[in-house]
């Protein structure tokens, strides 16, 4: 069964494309509401049966204060899904939206479907990605984010470009500066032979010993989440997990990573894995192709002799 | 500063337990404080030992949340007090649930400066609880933040969102969610632990506070994905013919 309607919302109008396809393959109808360029605006329409488009966000102003103007869109509306991303801005307006629609909100979609009652069921993982749930969006409209991968479709209907004027609202926050994060990314999805450290590292001059290990087998670097996003010695774009990468090498080399769940998630579908860790008891050793119980720091240059 | 920094008990999903066909046994389940629930108390005891005031640590749920165990991990984390709401109609709460009881046991307990939230629970991670709770109270709330620091009648704050970062100044009383790289937790001496026992705390029921009816959403099932066991094969100590026999078993399988 299809919806009768989807509506396609984010801060990010580059990710407008893909959640339109998903929309087209839910509804019999897509709206996707853009906030950015005329182009960016006539692009949408390409994939959405009719754009609304909102303009450039104001200077000095946040996506998040466009909030009312997308709920008064939705109310008028009425659609029974509201597709957004996964990004931190669309999960705060995502998260307004709901409280001020009286919406249910299912984050982080892995598949998406409409029942024969026409319920939208989400399929997400939960407990760090030990499980996964169905979830059903109850009420008359349901809010769902994704980061995408939906086959490409086109609208019913070619669309039209209707440009709106909008209030920004005051959210008694105030924008006192912005800059772009300078980081590298890094496509780990792709790499053949993985190489990652988890916080058994020690410290940061310890990597050194690891990229040569990474060099001599042709190793691409990953690493845990606390070491992206806690301490900061290597990029988001390359830790693997549940909330991070997911990868598929013939190679997987976890040195001083403990095995939770939510980083083994990610690296499941690796051919083989490889631990080293100083902890026999460690969670990775009952999950593992080839283990050595030792001290990584001691072992890894005379492991980058002999591999 | 009077603050509140909201948890989450939930199973370490280590020791869930998952049957033939793939669904879930907690009979065997420990409890934990939320991992991201824990960056929100430190932040919350930073400030306060900072800048002076009280931090509040709350939580809502069933059962789990009156562990005695899992409460003294709180309070032995900086928080001079702890308020629990417990009541059944909360298990397998939502983030609409989880965030109206909330809403309705922070207004049961007077004025507040700020409230801080972990970035997402460890269980469902829908990242939502925070905003929506902020939303829920009329006040100003924001997700992503990684540095706070005080000022006259707002916090000025960092915050990371989609690449960018930017500096806000967010009017008080206000709702925040921390990013999980805004601290690192401290590990509570034992001092701390004993202490913890003797701080007071409030264990609140449905009867005392006014919880949401309605559910959004619906958990349909939860399985766990068929899982392929991998051989195992561990070599243990760090001498010359370990090392050699543990590079060889790796090349067999790099050829
Ligand atoms: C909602 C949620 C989402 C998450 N998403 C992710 C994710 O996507 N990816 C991710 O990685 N994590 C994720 N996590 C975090 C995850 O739960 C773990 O905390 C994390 O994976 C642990 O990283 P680690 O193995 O580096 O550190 P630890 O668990 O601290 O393990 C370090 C290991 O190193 C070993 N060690 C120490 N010193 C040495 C040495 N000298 N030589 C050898 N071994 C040594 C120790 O024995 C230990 O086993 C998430 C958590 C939550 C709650």
């Amino acid at each position: 069964m299809k919806l009768k309607k989807a509506l396609v919302f984010s801060s990010n109008a580059s990710n407008i494309a893909s959640l339109c396809w998903g929309a087209n393959s839910l509804a019999q109808e897509s709206v996707a509401i853009v906030l950015g360029t005329e182009s960016q605006a006539n692009e949408a329409a390409a994939w959405a049966g009719k754009v609304l488009w909102l303009g450039e966000k104001a200077q000095g102003s946040m996506a998040e204060s466009y909030t009312g103007a997308v709920a008064e869109l939705v109310k008028k509306e009425q659609p029974e899904l509201l597709l957004m991303g996964c990004g931190t801005r669309d999960r705060c307006i995502a998260a307004k939206l709901a409280v001020r629609l009286g919406a249910g909100v299912i984050t982080d979609a892995a598949t998406l479907e409409v029942d024969e009652a026409g319920s939208v069921l989400v399929k997400r993982n939960v407990f760090g990605g030990a499980a996964q749930a169905t979830v059903k969006a109850l009420g008359a409209m349901g809010i769902v984010l994704t980061s995408g991968g939906f086959d490409e479709t086109a609208p019913a209907a070619a669309g039209s470009v209707e440009k709106l004027d909008v209030q920004i609202e005051d959210m008694g926050i105030q924008l006192l500066d912005t800059s772009a994060k300078q980081e590298e990314t890094v496509d780990i999805a792709v790499a053949k032979r993985i190489v990652a450290v988890g916080r058994g590292l020690g410290s940061q001059e310890n990597l050194a010993a690891a990229e040569d290990l990474a060099a001599k087998l042709g190793a691409e670097m990953g690493c845990t989440r606390p070491i992206a996003e806690e301490q900061h010695w290597m990029s988001r774009s390359r830790y693997i997990g549940v909330s991070g990468a997911t990868v598929k090498p013939d190679l997987y080399m976890a040195l001083g990573i403990s095995g939770q769940v939510q980083h083994m998630v990610g690296a499941k579908s690796s051919k083989i894995i490889v631990a080293i860790n100083k902890d026999a008891k460690a969670p990775i050793f009952q999950d593992c192709d080839i283990g050595l119980v030792a001290d990584m720091n001691k072992v890894l240059p005379k492991l980058t002799q002999l591999l | 500063m009077k603050i509140i920094a909201c948890y989450k008990i939930v199973p370490y999903e280590q020791s869930i337990g998952i049957a033939q066909d793939g669904s879930l046994n907690f009979d065997k389940a420990e409890l934990m404080i939320g991992q991201y629930d824990l960056n929100a108390i430190e932040a919350g005891a930073q400030l306060v030992e900072k800048c002076g005031g009280e931090l509040t640590a709350l939580t809502v749920g069933s059962q789990e949340v009156e562990n005695s165990k899992m409460r003294k991990g709180v309070l032995s984390r900086g928080p001079a007090n702890c308020v629990t709401v417990c009541d059944p109609g909360l298990k397998d709460a939502d983030s609409a649930t989880t965030s109206a009881a909330l809403a309705e046991a922070i207004k049961s307990r007077g004025e507040f400066d700020l409230v801080i939230c972990g970035e997402g629970s460890s269980d469902i991670y829908a990242q939502q609880v925070g905003v929506q709770l902020g939303e829920r109270l009329g006040l100003p709330c924001i997700n992503g933040v990684t540095e706070i620091t005080a000022g006259e009648g707002c916090i000025n704050v960092q915050r990371n969102a989609d690449g960018e970062t930017e500096t806000l100044c967010i009017k008080l009383p206000a709702v925040i969610s921390v990013a999980s790289g805004i601290n690192v937790t401290r590990v509570p001496s034992m001092k701390d632990i004993l202490a913890a026992g003797k701080k007071p705390f409030a264990a609140l029921t449905g009867a005392d506070v006014a919880l949401p009816g309605e559910r959004y959403t619906e958990t349909v099932s939860v399985l766990a994905p068929q899982h392929a066991a991998r051989p195992c094969k561990i070599f243990t100590g760090d001498s010359e013919e370990t090392l050699s026999a543990f590079a060889a078993a790796v090349n067999a399988e790099l050829k």
